[in-house]
């Protein structure tokens, strides 16, 4: 079969555009073009192009473009067709030899926008599942005994809050906690400490170090309020929260920077894809504090610690500081919103009703009494009322 | 000549189209872990180039992201080879240290001379190559002079240096027996410089879509090209209307208006060039530089991505 269309050439060499007929010769695979001699009012052989060509097919607008290289000339040619069927037939037939990803990227690439739709659809889907589960496990690659070296890194952060302060009475007592709620075979290392500051707040470092704000042990009314927080914070170091946060950063910016980083136009583009990286991090900080929570209510309720008291924390904490909460839309705030973490841990315990008496029955008498008691502090960590700034922020244990 | 010549160049991109094109960018580059952002580049330059259009002929664009991807990888091994090499010089001398920075250094112009080959001989009108004869010795001299005039007059000399830097590259883009000239002043390009800042800085910023306008303009009607001048005339308001629009629209939009202002931005600035006389086609007959390739190009792809990393780690 012979095809044929209207087309023009450029042969790279002057810059003449020169128009005539291109002819697909199916049987040979050779595609022939005949220019047009005005004068003579026919037609003559310009050149022919076999498949060993290597050449490209695209898009311009409503036009195709076939532009290839001739053999040891770094030049290239160009013929120009508006024939979609015309293209469509050489590039299946003639292309044939070329692998089957290459013809179907083509194909897709340049036919119907559904299709392009449908490609996008399917690639977005694989990218994201991909991604979603390199940055949900990039952590596992992360030795254990890097938590603790990120932690030290991160704790010169902590000075933008206070300074550590000394209060061995309550550090030792809170330390009594500790068997309770870690792993039986943690890897880290805990340690607690008391930081001087009228905001109400506790801080768990990748590695075990565990920051009390000394208006949160002030403000305690028992030990159970605190080993509550305790526990909430030992989740964050157990389920090495802090390492999944940094690599997600990591691995987030690292697929945007390949994405954009090198573009030469990229600075808006940038732009917007920092700011969705940020809000895609907030929502995962929020999963970590359910996580801690949960992680809180489960050896509560092993160990026989009522989650009374950090309930009422949270109640406290709501009730104090409603008016400033309310304000925050619930997508940006990073802690869930504390009636739920009321009722998730209230439901936990009910739900292991069985468990938990069990485990209070066992509990150490010793443990019981401190559970009771009000909160030591050390008069170089106190801070009266007086401290507190009108623009301090309310903040929970992170 | 036969009919009518058309001096005003034309852009006919669509922002539907190159929507397209950002979106299979971002998503190949995403899938190959970045190594596609050559070929992605390659395409929107592309894009640009080839919807350009200007006295009946077409602009192409014809690098590859083969051959750009393989100018990275040597460039990136070249520049990991001086790196090592120099943390020994500085384990066995601090003051050792200093020899390969000075080297890239003085090899800054044979690295600008190499890139400007290569975007030359890969970008063409109507399909002929267009060539960059400079040597990287003319260069040499005049940064040399240029950069150590610029520190002692504290930046001043900055716009006589553009504008000799212009007149150079220009003179040696050569399509066929045809040349481009520039004949840009620096005094002229410093008072509209001053001016342009002055104003912006007065406006708030709005002066500079009209100050960014004068400064193509200027460019653009003092370039030649066959000896005849081309002509400019953006007009500013043109720019000001899209950049105040574009940020609102493209965040009413979460993001998607972006491509149609890229597109209209490029639209107004291509479309405010003209011809002042046909060229002479039989001028412009292909003379290929076969030595060109992208290891400059790479080479400055390898520095941005070490600013990237550095970036990245801090």
């Amino acid at each position: 079969m012979i095809h044929q269309t209207n087309a023009t050439y450029l042969d790279g060499v002057k810059p003449i555009t020169r128009s005539g007929k291109l002819i697909y010769d199916a049987a040979n695979k050779e595609l022939h073009f005949y220019e047009k001699d005005s004068e003579a009012e026919t037609e003559k052989f310009a050149f022919s192009l076999d498949k060993n060509h290597g050449f490209e097919i695209r898009n311009r607008a409503h036009e195709q473009l076939i532009e290839w290289r001739v053999k040891g000339n770094h030049t290239s040619a160009l013929i120009v067709i508006s024939d979609r069927k015309f293209t469509r037939l050489v590039r299946d037939k003639y292309l044939a030899h070329k692998n089957i990803f290459w013809r179907y990227a083509t194909y897709v690439w340049s036919e119907s926008f559904g299709r392009v739709v449908v490609a996008l659809a399917v690639a977005l889907t694989i990218t994201g599942i991909g991604a979603h589960f390199f940055m949900e496990n990039a952590y596992h690659m992360i030795p254990v005994t890097w938590d603790k070296k990120v932690g030290d890194q991160a704790e010169a952060g902590l000075k933008e809050f206070g300074a550590i302060c000394a209060s061995p009475e309550t550090v030792r007592d809170l330390r009594k906690f500790l068997p309770y709620f870690r792993e039986a075979d943690t890897p880290h290392q805990y340690d607690i400490q008391v930081l001087k500051s009228p905001i109400e707040n506790a801080f768990a470092l990748p590695g075990g170090k565990i920051t009390v704000f000394s208006a949160t042990v002030q403000k305690a009314k028992n030990y159970e309020e605190l080993a509550g927080i305790l526990a909430h914070e030992v989740g964050h170091v157990e389920r090495r929260h802090g390492m999944q946060q940094l690599s997600q950063y990591m691995a987030l910016r690292l697929m945007l920077t390949l994405a954009f980083g090198m573009t030469d136009d990229g600075s808006i583009l940038s732009l917007a894809a920092d700011a969705g990286a940020l809000l895609l991090l907030l929502k995962n900080s929020r999963d970590h504090e359910r996580d801690a929570d949960a992680f809180a209510a489960e050896k509560l309720a092993q160990s026989g610690i009522s989650s009374k008291a950090i309930r009422d924390f949270f109640d406290r904490i709501n009730k104090e500081h409603k008016s400033e909460i309310s304000k925050v839309p619930d997508f940006i705030l990073t802690h869930p919103a504390d009636e739920d973490r009321i009722r998730f841990f209230e439901r936990y315990e009910l739900k292991h009703k069985a468990q938990f008496r069990a485990a209070a029955e066992r509990l150490n008498p010793e443990i019981r009494l401190l559970l009771k008691r009000k909160p030591v502090i050390s008069t170089a960590c106190a801070t009266s009322p007086a401290d507190k700034t009108p623009d301090d922020d309310a903040a929970e244990p992170e | 000549m036969e009919g009518e010549v058309k001096l005003r160049a034309t852009f006919t991109g669509s922002g539907g189209e190159f929507f397209i094109l950002l979106v299979k960018n971002f998503f190949l580059t995403l899938i190959t872990l970045g190594v596609y952002n050559f070929w992605a580049r390659v395409n929107v330059i592309r894009y640009f180039y080839t919807h350009t259009e200007i006295a009946g002929g077409r602009i192409g664009w014809h690098a590859t992201g083969k051959e750009r991807f393989i100018g990275f990888l040597k460039a990136a091994f070249l520049l990991a080879l001086i790196i090592g090499l120099n943390t020994l010089l500085i384990k066995i001398s601090p003051f050792l240290g200093i020899i390969l920075p000075l080297g890239i250094f003085f090899m800054l112009p044979a690295v600008i001379v190499a890139m400007y080959r290569f975007r030359m001989s890969r970008t063409s009108f109507n399909q002929v190559r267009l060539r960059f004869t400079g040597k990287p010795g003319n260069l040499t001299a005049l940064t040399l002079k240029g950069a150590f005039l610029t520190i002692i007059t504290l930046g001043i000399y900055a716009a006589w240096f553009s504008a000799q830097l212009r007149t150079y590259l220009y003179r040696q883009t050569v399509i066929g027996a045809s040349t481009f000239d520039y004949d840009g002043d620096g005094g002229d390009i410093f008072v509209i410089y001053l001016k342009g800042v002055l104003l912006t800085l007065i406006t708030f910023g709005i002066y500079n879509s009209w100050f960014s306008a004068e400064v193509a303009n200027y460019h653009t009607n003092h370039t030649l090209f066959q000896g005849n001048r081309l002509k400019g005339d953006v007009d500013g308001t043109d720019i000001f209307l899209l950049n105040f629009f574009g940020p609102v629209l493209t965040l009413l939009t979460l993001g998607f208006w972006l491509p149609w202002w890229m597109v209209k931005l490029k639209k107004v600035m291509i479309q405010g060039v003209s011809l002042t006389a046909a060229p002479d086609i039989d001028l412009m007959h292909a003379d290929l530089d076969t030595g060109a390739n992208a290891l400059a190009d790479g080479l400055a792809d390898a520095a941005g991505l070490l600013d990237n990393i550095a970036d990245f780690l801090t």
